[in-house]
């Protein structure tokens, strides 16, 4: 204590009594001010929460949540945002975890901000289409741990006359979070379109009650994904005896919707082996699969089985592969089949792991396929084949108007991606990095933007001061077909009355070791859920809905 | 430099005054020792003991915390002011008068005081005066006038019910007395005051003064009356006075009081007001005392802290009430402060002694420790030699001042230059040169030790005409062992003069200076006998006066034939004195002639006569213990010769003897033992006893001073 200060047992009572006058202040003022101070949330910036060492809110004014990537492609947004500040607009989210000690997830989360950044400047860009969209960035923490908040924030801004939140996008990961969150969303009756979900959790089913009313989805699910993979496969991946499943049972809404995918293709033929099951610790955690995985190996080695469907996340893919490589049986040529969350394997692959998968006269001894959501090459090289055989078949070239709309539509949307990236650029705006395609991302999150672009234009009034409500841009999904279906650059998206995409193409991906030292990652054809291609103008039949 | 010499404990912030103040020296709060009933503190000792020095320590340490305030009782000034009023002023109203002063001036927590009721009592007593005319009485009712001054800031303030009214009505006064023809005795002006004091007094102001001037006896509740009769009393003087000076004490006391009642003094006032009468023993000091210790057993009480010095153990005299002393409560520092003091309940109720209202504390000896330290630190500033040296004075020291703190600063300062050898006597520092820091000219530590404890602190009651020869006086005495032995000195050294001392005054005095006798020697002190043996053995060339004074009391129980007083015999006692006077071989063959047939007699008359000091000059006695210096005679007596020396030396404490002349003591004994002669076989456990003593630097023979000197080891 400085000299200064009288000490407590120095004064006269009346000092004492000034003093505990004094302490009873503080303490009243440490109750006014300070405990609701303490109680005051820790931030990271204004508006945007600090919870447990993560930023959690919602931001639409450039704030990069502490992730240097994404800096330059969130301050590109604002600056969209403010240009379309004074004109009629109304609010749409991107929910995506915007944090990560990783820096492969980091570049990735930056490819979805420019697809969303992309997908903006093409809904803003019609002439006189009002109402513009303004976006913003709502990280809900990773693996959606913080959802709850954000989704508080979401309702409050569409309950909000100054926001005007019509419809929340995003959403990259099917967890149990992900899922609660589109559940609240939807059942306070803010439209969700999920770009990038695939879980058959997060899905309405067709003809029964919807789960998630006002959800809009613009990739297969898992089960349409095997669906198209099989088609695509013939009849090699329906032979039972030479086909077996290998599922993890550990609780995973990916992956349990895979295997059930899976095992809902119709299989023919001789019994093959009994599905395969493994338990692993987490999505991320390898545990004990090494050894669960050498069993399963070595059953299938002794079996006729040359596919393999596997439903698991990439991780455990990788083991698994690199454990059936090894085996004595490996002069035999295995495909492993999986759903989406393989495109991430090529960047989980050491050198050595590639080597592994090679066999020494240098062919590949695994191959990975699965289905892409979309892939850039697909149109043209399917378009080029279409092509190919029309001219077998008809001995000339086929005129612009004989050419299949399901890919001539998409190529052409593609190529407005690609026009609307060079330009971007030319204009200077800089979005962190040259916007990279291959992982589709940028485009699965552009075509989101872009669909409720759509929307938005076809439920405004005449009056264009007055925003269109919540209610009409969540009955507007199912009205994105036909004629009014939404040119996506991953495929023609035209909406069931569950959300859901019809008969939207998955692209099949080879994952094959190769001679070069990554690997090789190479578009084999698009395979179709259905069967068969999209019908013309993306009309529905009746029955799917 | 020493001010706090061996009263570190009684000053820290939980020591006994930190907590009888109610605050620390710091300022920290203290819960006050004792009730509302406090008692007068007594600091007893004799001189030399430091209580005046404890005095200026506490006021020096707490005055700044607590208003805290000391008058030396023993100041001529008092009664100089006095002096010219004999009517108006004493000594008592004096020193009162400078305290509530000091205490009108005090700007601690709390602040100034003012004394309204104080201030009544002076301004009637005021009418004395010794002109008595208007202007005398107004001069000298505005001298007090400032013990009614309020602080700036404070006067502003409603709380006060005195100022308006009280200092108006002295004005009104002032301004009627001015107006009326006034007779010679100041009655019509004491009337003309006391009318225009009540006049304009408030109702509040007026029941204070019936509460206290109500009281006064035979005022029957009229403050009016009362304050008339106490300026009667104090005019007439004598026992009136005495009244009349009690209750202006009251009511100085009681104005401290009111400052810290109310809600303002409960508020602002902190720890207890302390009044500090340093040589309270005096006269002025006395009545101070004594009139606060009878208010105190009348039943009045009040906060503030009286702490006195006296000088005797008991307190002084008139504590007694002349009546044998009963039972003091009293504590030694080292013994640890006591928690709780309640009046001590006489037979006779408020008729009874004061000293049940007093709690004694006796001065401290330095410990050991204490002794020790102060004296290396003393000698620090001196570079010795040899660690021997320096332990040699320290045991000097030690001895010569019996723990005495004023004593070891003295001894130990003037020692510090001074060089002695390992086998010197320990008296060899008293001839050491005192040098003063103020560049006075040095003087011998034994004259202004013998100036600063005997002459500047004469006994009280000596009366005047003794005052010249008193040092002589005691320097004669200091040979003598009892009254009887006093009284040969006295009446030879006051031969030709008119009044004087007999041996029993000279003995009280000495008791109540603090000097008290032991019962084998007149000076009961050790230290102080060292001094004054030093001095008469100076007195005179080769120290005739010290052979002649010695010889007087050889003389004297040779040829009479009193009883041997503090001796066994008439015959011992004379061999005492004719032991340090020359009389060596008598002496011995005495004893020798002595010893058969009756050895345990033999010893302890043995220790009698050898418990004596050795007169200045060579001494050989170490070396004749031994036998190395040859001496004619039988066995028995050469051995006998030995052993009186060996006694002699290890008695007189005064030289170092150890383990040595343990040895040499056994020896002897032993060999005595063995000798041809009836009983001699007895001898052989007291050699084992002496030489245990001896080693053990224990005393042969005791008695208070050799205890005194025991205690602080």
């Amino acid at each position: 204590m400085p000299g200064w200060i009288p000490r407590w047992n120095r004064l006269p009572r009346w000092g004492r009594i000034l003093y505990a006058l004094a302490g009873v202040a503080v303490l009243v003022a440490a109750g006014v001010y300070g405990i609701p101070a303490i109680q005051r949330p820790d931030t990271c910036h204004d508006g945007i929460e600090k919870i447990g060492g993560e930023c959690i809110g919602v931001d639409g004014a450039g704030y990069d949540f502490g992730t240097p990537e994404i800096s330059a492609v969130v301050k590109a947004i604002s600056e969209e945002n403010k240009r379309i500040a004074k004109q009629p607009h109304v609010t749409v989210a991107m929910v995506l975890p915007l944090q990560s000690t990783t820096a492969g997830l980091r570049r990735q989360m930056r490819s979805d901000l420019q697809g969303a950044y992309l997908g903006q400047r093409q809904a803003n860009s019609g002439v006189g289409q009002v109402p513009r969209i303004r976006l913003v960035l709502a990280n809900p923490g990773m693996s959606y741990r913080h959802q709850d908040k954000v989704v508080d924030a979401l309702l409050d801004m569409a309950q909000s006359e100054r926001d005007k939140l019509r419809a929340v996008t995003g959403f990259n990961l099917t967890l149990d979070a992900t899922e609660k969150a589109v559940a609240r969303l939807t059942e306070s009756g803010v439209p969700v379109l999920a770009s990038r979900i695939s879980g058959d959790g997060i899905a309405n089913v067709e003809g029964r009650k919807q789960r998630f009313p006002g959800l809009a989805r613009i990739i297969p699910t898992n089960g349409d994904a095997a669906k198209a993979l099989a088609n695509f496969n013939g009849e090699r991946g329906r032979e039972d005896a030479r086909s077996v499943l290998v599922y993890d049972t550990r609780p995973d809404a990916y992956a349990q919707s895979l295997a059930s995918a899976f095992r809902g293709i119709k299989e023919t033929g001789p019994a093959g082996p009994a599905d395969m099951s493994f338990e692993s610790p987490g999505i991320d955690e390898a545990g004990s699969t090494g050894s669960q995985f050498e069993q399963i190996a070595n059953n299938i080695c002794g079996s006729a089985a040359d596919t393999v469907y596997f439903a698991g996340r990439t991780l455990h893919l990788r083991i698994f592969a690199l454990t059936l490589a090894k085996q004595t049986c490996a002069d035999r040529h295995f495909t492993l089949i999986s759903g989406s969350d393989a495109a991430s394997l090529r960047q989980n692959m050491s050198e050595k792991d590639w080597a592994q998968l090679r066999g020494e006269d240098g062919g590949a001894k695994v191959t990975v396929q699965y289905a892409a959501p979309a892939h850039p090459a697909a149109w043209n090289i399917e378009l080029a084949a279409w092509t190919k055989q029309w001219k077998k078949s008809h001995h000339r070239e086929p005129t612009a108007s004989e050419l299949p709309q399901y890919l001539t539509e998409p190529k052409a949307a593609l190529d407005g991606l690609n026009d609307l990236i060079e330009s971007t650029s030319k204009a200077g705006t800089n979005l962190g990095s040259t916007p990279n395609l291959e992982d589709s991302r940028t485009m699965l999150v552009y075509d989101g933007l872009v669909t409720v672009g759509t929307a938005l234009h076809e439920v405004q009034g005449n009056d264009a001061e007055h925003a269109p409500s919540l209610t009409d841009v969540r009955q507007e999904w199912s009205k994105l077909q036909s004629v009014h279906r939404v040119r996506g650059t991953s495929g023609l998206i035209c909406l069931t009355s569950g959300g859901n995409p019809y008969d939207k193409p998955v692209a099949v991906v080879e994952l094959n070791p190769g001679q070069g030292v990554r690997g090789s990652l190479k578009f084999v054809g698009l395979g179709w859920p259905t069967g068969k291609e999209q019908p013309k103008n993306c009309v529905i039949p009746s029955g799917t809905s | 430099m020493y001010e706090d010499l061996g009263f570190e404990k009684l000053l820290d912030a939980d020591g006994f005054f930190a907590y009888l103040l109610g605050r620390s020296p710091s300022g920290e709060d203290r819960k006050p020792l004792y009730g509302s009933d406090l008692p007068v503190v007594l600091l007893t000792g004799g001189p030399g003991m430091g209580k005046g020095r404890l005095l200026r320590a506490v006021h020096a340490r707490f005055a700044r915390q607590v208003p805290v305030i000391r008058l030396d009782c023993a100041s001529s000034e008092y009664a100089d002011r006095a002096g010219p009023e004999p009517g108006a002023r004493s000594a008592v109203t004096e020193a009162l008068f400078e305290a509530a002063l000091l205490l009108h001036t005090w700007r601690g927590t709390g602040g100034a005081f003012i004394f309204p009721r104080f201030f009544a009592g002076l301004a009637v007593i005021a009418t004395g005066v010794a002109d008595g005319t208007r202007a005398g009485i107004t001069t000298e009712v505005e001298r007090y006038e400032e013990l009614m001054q309020q602080p700036r800031l404070r006067a502003l303030s409603a709380r006060d019910v005195w100022r308006g009214a009280l200092l108006g009505a002295v004005r009104n006064m002032l301004e009627v007395l001015a107006a009326q023809a006034l007779g010679q005795d100041g009655a019509a002006a004491l009337t003309a005051l006391l009318d225009a004091l009540f006049e304009r007094l408030t109702p509040r102001g007026e029941a204070e003064l019936t509460r206290i001037y109500g009281e006064y006896p035979g005022a029957a509740g009229q403050p009016k009356h009362g304050l008339r009769k106490l300026a009667v009393d104090f005019r007439a003087g004598g026992e009136g006075r005495e009244d009349a000076e009690r209750f202006l004490f009251r009511a100085l006391r009681e104005d401290l009081e009111a400052a810290y009642g109310g809600l303002g003094g409960w508020l602002g006032r902190v720890g207890r007001p302390g009044l500090l009468l340093d040589h309270a023993e005096e006269p002025l000091g006395e009545r101070l005392l004594r009139a606060v210790l009878a208010d105190r057993r009348d039943g009045q009480r009040d906060r503030v802290v009286i702490v006195g010095t006296a000088r005797r153990a008991d307190g002084g005299d008139f504590l007694h009430g002349g009546l044998p002393p009963r039972e003091v409560a009293a504590f030694r520092p080292a013994d640890g402060v006591p928690a709780t003091w309640s009046r001590r309940r006489d037979a006779e109720g408020d008729r009874g002694p004061l000293s049940a209202g007093v709690l004694i504390l006796r001065m401290p000896y330095l410990t050991g420790d204490q002794l020790r330290r102060a004296t290396e630190r003393i000698q620090l500033g001196a570079e010795r030699e040899g660690g021997a040296d320096r332990r040699r004075i320290t045991a000097a020291v030690a001895q010569l001042s019996g723990g005495r703190p004023h004593t070891v600063v003295r001894l130990a300062t003037a020692a510090a230059d001074h060089r002695m050898e390992t086998d010197d006597n320990d008296r060899a520092i008293l001839d050491a040169k005192l040098h003063h820091p103020d560049g006075a000219p040095e003087r011998p530590v034994t004259d202004v030790l013998l100036e600063e404890l005997i002459l500047d602190q004469l006994p009280v009651r000596l009366a005047h005409e003794h005052h010249d020869q008193w040092l002589d006086l005691l320097t004669h005495l200091s040979v003598a062992h009892d009254l009887a032995c006093a009284d040969v000195l006295l009446h030879h050294h006051q031969a030709g003069r008119v009044l004087r001392l007999s041996a029993h005054e000279v003995a009280q005095l000495l008791n109540d200076t603090g000097w008290p006798s032991c019962e084998r020697h007149f000076i009961g002190d050790f230290g102080l006998r060292q001094l004054l043996v030093h001095r008469l053995y100076g007195l005179e060339h080769d120290g005739a006066a010290w052979y002649a004074d010695h010889h007087l009391l050889r003389d004297h129980y040779a040829v009479s034939e009193p009883s041997g007083g503090a001796f066994r015999s008439v015959t011992t006692h004379q061999m005492n004195h004719h032991l340090v006077s020359g009389g060596v071989d008598d002496v011995v063959r005495h004893l020798a002639a002595t010893l058969p047939g009756r050895p345990r007699q033999w010893c302890e008359e043995l220790l009698e006569i050898a418990q004596a000091p050795y007169p200045g000059g060579a001494d050989e006695r170490r070396k004749r213990a031994q036998g190395l210096v040859p001496v004619e005679g039988a066995p028995l007596r050469r051995t006998v010769d030995q052993l009186l020396h060996a006694v002699w030396l290890c008695e007189e404490r005064t030289r170092p003897t150890g383990g040595e002349m343990a040895g040499t003591l056994e020896q002897l004994l032993r060999l005595l033992s063995t000798m041809d002669f009836d009983g001699a076989g007895e001898l052989g456990p007291t050699a084992t006893q002496w030489s245990r003593l001896a080693a053990n630097e224990q005393p042969l023979l005791r008695c208070a001073c050799t205890d005194q000197l025991g205690r602080r080891r």
